[in-house]
């Protein structure tokens, strides 16, 4: 997937598989106040986040999921290149 | 590292107002079981069959435990299933259907008008159908592999034998001729059994076993189960499904039915209550929190459900079924109701009206919509009721049911105090 390169400008992760539902997505969203296109945020969660989705919609924002062996999810969300 | 990004689409769930008004009559249905009992005293609960032991399971079967699963199978669907309910709107119609399904119903058992019976069968059968009809849709088309998805699935198929059995018996209850096979001495006895345990075990306990595999992991950050363990769960489950279904078809004694439900009970009070106590205890993150007291309850129960069961099988006392019935109803799966809503109702909340305004303005937690102390006090009214009802099963006099009926009244009105506080927090934060 050529266009997904800016998958790899995404460091460090943020590790939010040890907090309680909805802690992770409040993390998510207040870590995406503000983000570019030119700015990646990464983050491992214990699962795929689905309730996330239509918030990130709803921000204008593009984002990946990775589903990992061990059950966690990896996503990665930037701002939407204009 | 499976990426599922080209599948990834805002998963839309129901309208907040969906699974909160099936939420909220949840609370009137314990005031309305209170007063019942607390205005009746004795009359009527002297064994199960009683006009007012029947109103008032009824209220709990119906009143709480169907509303609170129809709410959350219309939040659960599109989240776990991947898959949207056609026609959502339609939901308020089911409530307002069933709700007068269910008035009807326990106005005919309470002793009222026989007439009552027809109208609850032609309510409960349009609100029932108009929910099974786009859910079964909705499951079909779900791609969705996992243990929940299929323990929703034999669940939906539990809940429409169980309103197959329980339409039969009010049909019959309404005046209308009795079929051939209930005609026999016991085909009566049958069908009351197997309708009951249909409920108990392929709806109540399938859907309540398939939500945890899912909530108990993600909510207390505990281990998933087994690879195997959902599906011997659900294997007893549909097992029992399957046999009670067909009960209600051939002429077979009552002690045969209770066999029948064996696989199903097993699984549901001691095989699922032995791993959610496991994982609940490994749980990552060990801080109070309130609605775990619900779960521990709850998974304490289910064990003395079996054993109940069993000694109501076994021994003709007109107590044991109500012992049975009331740890049941309110000790487990009542409890376990009760112990989500303030887990659910705030998260629900939170995700549909603070989360879109996080980052621009603060928003209160989950904690700060239901703070631990109104779930606390929930808990010490339920178990205190708990208590109660058995003590007044012991007891049979008149002040013992009296005190049960105010203590269901004021579980009422603690969970209404929950959830209501929760919604209005909600509200006044983002005004």
């Amino acid at each position: 997937m050529p266009e997904d390169d800016w998958l790899a400008r995404a460091l460090p992760v943020e590790d939010l598989t040890g907090l309680e539902p909805p802690e992770p997505m409040l993390r998510i969203l207040l870590a995406c106040a503000g983000l570019t296109a030119e700015v990646v945020y990464c983050a491992r969660l214990p699962h795929a986040p689905r309730p996330l989705y239509p918030q990130l919609e709803a921000r204008g924002l593009e984002w990946r999921v990775g589903l990992c062996p061990d059950g966690t999810a990896l996503l990665w969300i930037r701002g939407r290149a204009r | 590292m499976t990426f599922s990004m080209a599948s990834v689409r805002p998963e839309q769930g129901p309208p907040l107002s969906v699974p909160l008004a099936f939420f909220f009559t949840a609370p009137f249905a314990l005031i309305a079981a209170g007063v019942l009992i607390a205005v009746r005293g004795s009359e009527g609960l002297a064994s199960m069959w009683g006009n007012t032991a029947l109103a008032a399971a009824h209220l709990g079967a119906v009143g709480l435990l169907l509303f609170v699963m129809i709410g959350a199978l219309y939040q659960m669907l599109p989240t776990v299933g991947g898959a949207a309910v056609p026609g959502i709107r339609l939901a308020h119609g089911v409530h307002a259907l069933l709700l007068a399904g269910a008035a009807a119903l326990i106005v005919g058992q309470s002793g009222g008008p026989v007439g009552a019976f027809t109208w609850a069968v032609a309510a409960l059968l349009a609100g029932l159908l108009l929910f099974l009809t786009p859910t079964g849709v909705a499951l079909a088309r779900s791609r969705a592999e996992g243990p929940t998805v299929w323990g929703l699935r034999v669940a939906v198929l539990g809940l429409t034998a169980v309103v197959f059995a329980g339409l039969r018996l009010a049909w019959i209850r309404s005046g209308a001729p009795t079929p051939g096979v209930l005609a026999s001495p016991t085909g009566w006895l049958t069908l009351r059994i197997a309708h009951a345990h249909l409920g108990f075990l392929a709806w109540i306990g399938g859907l309540l076993t398939a939500v945890s595999w899912q909530v108990v992991p993600m909510f207390f950050l505990a281990p998933a189960p087994p690879r195997a363990l959902p599906w011997v769960t659900l294997g007893g489950v549909a097992a029992s499904l399957v046999g009670l279904f067909t009960a209600l078809f051939v002429d077979v004694e009552p002690s045969t039915v209770v066999w029948l439900a064996l696989p199903g009970a097993l699984a549901v009070w001691l095989a699922h209550p032995a791993w959610t106590l496991t994982a609940l205890r490994k749980r990552a993150r060990r801080r109070k929190d309130a609605t775990l007291w619900f779960w521990w309850l709850a998974m304490g129960v289910a064990p003395l459900c079996l054993a109940a069961g069993a000694a109501s099988a076994a021994f003709d006392s007109p107590k044991l079924p109500l012992v049975y019935g009331t740890l049941v109803l309110f000790g487990w799966a009542g409890a376990l109701v009760h112990g989500m809503l303030t887990r659910v109702v705030p998260f629900l909340v939170w995700l549909h009206w603070c989360a879109p305004h996080v980052g621009s303005r603060p928003m209160p937690s989950v904690r700060e919509l239901l703070p631990q102390r109104p779930i606390a006090v929930g808990f010490t009214v339920h178990a205190s009721t708990l208590v109660a009802a058995l003590a007044a099963i012991a007891l049979d006099s008149s002040l013992a049911w009296r005190g049960l009926g105010v203590g269901l009244a004021a579980t009422g009105c603690v969970l209404l105090w929950e959830v209501g506080t929760v919604v209005a927090r909600g509200r006044a934060a983002t005004r």
